[in-house]
């Protein structure tokens, strides 16, 4: 027997507004993609810690690699 | 959904800040991760970056109002820019809104803290109160 095989397509989200507007857009991201969970606990969970000057370092080091 | 239907019929002006560009980078499902920063780059016209200003404000709320770091640097990036509302489901902010309305307005800023549902319910009922108001 052989395995199935699933296609994906990655679309950006810019696309599906100008394709959709974006209310639709946003609603189809949600009805594809219910099993996230809840982003408030998930992101406070790897913030909470943070000091003020931690983040801000981060934030440098996260522009330093984008232009990297 | 609502929300940005309002933003892209441009009634409203969605603010993003570094700090929200650092809590999407913090979010684990890399497909999430790309749907969410599609959305900030989508709906967002105006972005706040980091300055003295704003991480001392940040200090005040953190230290007033006991909240925590990125928190306070979200709502100091809303007063920096001007904005009207804040918009949050995170009840952790929601609880501290009285504290937060107080010591902005004491710092002269005009920011409100909504839960976005609450948002758009008082926003339709100012639109009708300012619609009978004009047939009146």
């Amino acid at each position: 027997m052989t395995a199935s095989r699933i296609a994906t397509v990655e679309v950006p989200f810019e696309a599906l507004v100008r394709e959709l507007g974006a209310k639709r857009a946003i609603e189809f991201i949600s009805e594809i993609r219910r099993k996230y969970g809840d982003s408030v606990v998930e992101l406070r969970k790897a913030t909470e810690k943070l000091t003020i000057e931690q983040i801000e370092n981060e934030i440098k080091q996260l522009k330093k690699d984008e232009k990297a | 959904m609502e929300i940005a239907d309002i933003a892209s019929r441009g009634e409203i002006t969605i603010v993003s800040s570094d700090y929200v560009k650092f809590e999407i980078e913090e979010i684990f499902d890399p497909l999430k991760r790309k749907d969410i920063k599609g959305f900030e780059r989508t709906l967002s016209s105006a972005n706040v970056t980091s300055s003295r200003q704003l991480t001392a404000l940040a200090r005040m709320f953190s230290g007033r109002c006991n909240l925590n770091s990125l928190d306070a640097l979200h709502i100091s990036a809303a007063c920096v820019e001007n904005a009207d509302f804040l918009l949050t489901c995170d009840d952790e902010i929601l609880h501290k809104r009285a504290c937060i309305e107080k010591l902005a307005a004491e710092k002269g800023y005009r920011l409100k803290v909504r839960n976005p549902i609450n948002y758009i319910r008082e926003r339709q009922r100012r639109k009708n109160d300012s619609f009978a108001d004009s047939n009146s």
